[in-house]
């Protein structure tokens, strides 16, 4: 008979409670070493940078990914060199929010240290850079040029070294 | 992402300018995914897409990524004057924002004049032709970079060189390979006979020569500084060295281990170990940090301990031919190829075929070189093959007029440097590799037979028949950027950790404040807990009351209807 899976309290920054099996939430990092840290609690463990919309989209995430190996922690890992932008299916269609959504999933990745799903995320605003002029840059992500003529002039010059490679 | 494309562009509120808001390690660690041209595009949306974009760290990266390695002369350690002040990691700062704008400086993580004049108290580097450069105005006047908000206790160690300027002189320098500027020839003569073999460093050429002698010359004079005569009992064939460690080997059936001089002791240099176990001359000889390696007219290819120099075992029939060349990876891997058209590749570690690759060469096979699991032979029928360790054949080159009788190739820099015996050097440019890959850059100052060539990231040196060996320098009149050896090994490690201990600095520091959270809450056991406890209550009590109030009034309601 397997034994139920123990389970974690975690509580959002909008006083959101969730129980969440124990080897979904320690795909976060940070609450896998507060585990090890504090030990069994029956406290929530509070997580003041993360609202309870955005924690879910990260739980989905970790659910579907609970089975995965863990990422290496090796720093000097050669897989870093051959970076790509490839992003498998799952994720592809995880990942496909609005730009808000993006960023807070982004932001709770990286605050909750959850690499693979960090990595989903940069790949993902990466792709939509790609290729694109800076002004359908601008467009794509409503900024405003605040170079003067001059100062654009001026940075095009810089990198002319890099044109017709 | 087309999806977000037309997401954005239907919800007026679904922007969010992602780089400019996100932590700066983060939106690096985005640009870090695209190439250089989308990173000179970011540069150009606004100010702040230009602060993340034109970051060291982003540089440094696009450095390693074009498969560059740092060598000789400059080390990246932390600058040496006391001014530099780290750059703080945030940059919500206006202060920050404005001061940066104003100058339109690049570099977030290098103060330039602190690194410039830092620099010019560190003899080993020489700045680059500051002269002719525009963006320098730019930086000038440069004032001095002061933290605009306490420098938070994440602060990294910083590196030292500027890496954008790194990176354009290596483009700079990369292009001249591919035909950019004419390099700087030069040639050694004192070789009484035909040169067979080269092998270079920064600091020493070796060569060896059918009138049996070694030869070391000095890179920065490129004078003689000794004559090795009788090295071998008949023709120098192959020699390779590696700072004071080298194999030589020859005509008389044996390998010699050299213990050779560097710095003061530089041309010194004498056998430390004679292998002898071929029963014919040698042929080429090659090693890494475990093994040596060496091929023989007699077919066989001994291998050897490089700790103990013994005899580990001896492949006999490795060939149906003999072996003309041999090629031995990092991680262990032996190529080896011979007159019999085939391709060996053997594992090492357990002195195995591995896989015999036949059939890509319609005639004999003269060299080979293996780099990360790429092959490059070059043969009789005056090609070039591309093959994968596995088998799968890539492509081929075309374009010698004779037998290519020396190569080498760098999978990382994507570039082959091939010397024929029609008396030209070529460098081919593998990131072409749309259909068949032209070579786009020919050196054809030698006068006879080119028999060996070897090059690093800015020079060829080739050996002919001639009797002369050629220095082809394609950084002469540019900088000196280089790195000691010691030091590449640990850039090498610290590069792409960067960015991950600065992340990881940060996680540790949530994990402290979280942490001291959740000690507070078991402290106060009481308190905090219940506390919360007690808001929700009430709000949960106001909640029923107000819905109390709701239901009877609406029960009045009913009743007066």
């Amino acid at each position: 008979m397997a034994q139920p899976p123990t389970k974690v309290i975690l509580l959002t920054s909008d006083n959101e409670e969730f129980q969440v099996d124990k080897d979904i939430a320690e795909r976060s990092v940070l609450i896998k070493n507060m585990l090890e840290d504090i030990g069994e609690s029956e406290h929530p463990i509070p997580l003041p940078n993360v609202t309870s919309n955005v924690f879910k989209k990260v739980l989905e995430y970790c659910d579907h990914h609970r089975n995965d190996p863990l990422p290496s922690t090796d720093d000097n890992s050669d897989e870093q060199r051959k970076r790509t932008t490839d992003i498998n299916e799952w994720d592809q269609k995880f990942i496909q929010v609005d730009q808000e959504m993006l960023f807070e999933i982004i932001l709770a990745a990286n605050y909750l240290d959850i690499k693979p799903l960090l990595d989903v995320g940069c790949k993902t605003v990466a792709n939509m850079i790609k290729g694109k002029t800076p002004e359908e840059i601008r467009k794509l992500f409503n900024i405003q040029n605040d170079f003067t003529p001059e100062e654009e002039a001026q940075i095009r010059k810089e990198n002319e070294w890099a044109e017709d490679r | 992402m087309k999806f977000m494309d037309i997401l954005s562009a239907i919800i007026p509120g679904v922007h969010k300018d992602i780089i400019s808001e996100l932590p700066l390690e983060i939106s690096i660690y985005i640009l870090v995914h695209i190439n250089l041209e989308d990173i000179l595009n970011c540069q150009l949306v606004c100010k702040s897409w230009n602060d993340v974009a034109s970051d060291n760290l982003i540089y440094r990266d696009l450095f390693y990524r074009f498969g560059w390695e740092l060598s000789d002369q400059v080390k990246d350690t932390p600058p040496p004057t006391p001014a530099y002040t780290p750059p703080t990691l945030s940059r919500s700062s206006s202060v920050g924002s404005l001061s940066r704008s104003s100058g339109l400086s690049r570099s977030n993580s290098v103060n330039r004049s602190a690194f410039a004049s830092g620099i010019n108290k560190n003899t080993q580097f020489t700045p680059l032709s500051i002269t002719d450069s525009p963006a320098h105005t730019v930086h000038t006047p440069h004032t001095p970079h002061t933290p605009s908000t306490p420098l938070t206790p994440l602060s990294f160690k910083p590196t030292s060189l500027d890496w954008y300027e790194l990176f354009k002189c290596r483009m700079q320098l990369e292009r001249r390979w591919f035909g950019g500027a004419d390099p700087k020839i030069d040639f050694l003569q004192g070789h009484t006979d035909s040169v067979y073999t080269v092998a270079f460093d920064d600091e020493k050429i070796l060569s060896g020569s059918r009138d049996r002698s070694i030869r070391i010359w000095d890179m920065q004079t490129l004078r003689l500084l000794a004559t090795y005569s009788d090295a071998h009992d008949g023709s120098v064939i192959s020699l390779k060295f590696c700072k004071t460690f080298g194999v030589s080997a020859g005509s008389d059936g044996v390998v010699h281990v050299w213990k050779l001089g560097s710095g003061r002791t530089l041309g010194r240099a004498k056998v430390a170990r004679t292998l002898s176990h071929h029963t014919a001359g040698v042929l080429d000889v090659d090693f890494n940090n475990h093994f040596i390696a060496s091929c023989s007219k007699d077919s066989s290819i001994c291998v050897y301990s490089r700790k103990s120099l013994t005899l580990l075992y001896q492949l006999d029939h490795a060939h149906s031919s003999p072996v003309n060349s041999l090629s031995i990876t990092k991680s262990n891997v032996l190529a080896s190829a011979g007159g019999d058209k085939a391709i060996n590749v053997w594992n090492l570690d357990e002195g195995r075929l591995v896989r015999r690759i036949e059939n890509t060469h319609s005639r004999g096979i003269a060299c080979i070189d293996v780099d990360n699991e790429v092959i490059a032979s070059g043969s009789s029928d005056n090609t070039i093959q591309l093959s994968l360790t596995d088998g799968t054949h890539l492509c081929n080159l075309v374009g010698h007029a004779g037998l290519v009788r020396s190569l080498q190739i760098d999978s990382a820099r994507r570039i082959i440097v091939s010397g024929s015996y029609d008396r030209c050097v070529k460098v081919w440019n593998l990131n072409k590799v749309d259909g068949d890959i032209q070579y786009t850059n020919t050196v054809n100052h030698h006068s006879s037979l080119i028999f060996d060539l070897a090059f690093d990231s800015r020079r060829i040196v080739t050996a002919s028949h001639d009797k002369r060996i050629m220095v082809v320098d394609f950084s002469a009149w540019m900088t000196k950027y280089e790195l000691t050896k010691e030091e590449k090994e640990t850039h090498r490690r610290q590069q792409h950790s960067e960015l991950e201990k600065r992340r990881r600095l940060r996680v540790n520091m949530r994990f402290e404040e979280l942490r001291q959270l959740v000690s507070n809450d078991t402290n106060n056991d009481k308190s905090k807990p219940s506390d919360f406890k007690l808001t929700v209550l009430d709000d949960t009590i106001t909640h029923i009351n107000n819905l109390k109030a709701r239901i009877s009034s609406l029960e009045k309601q009913v009743k007066t209807s």
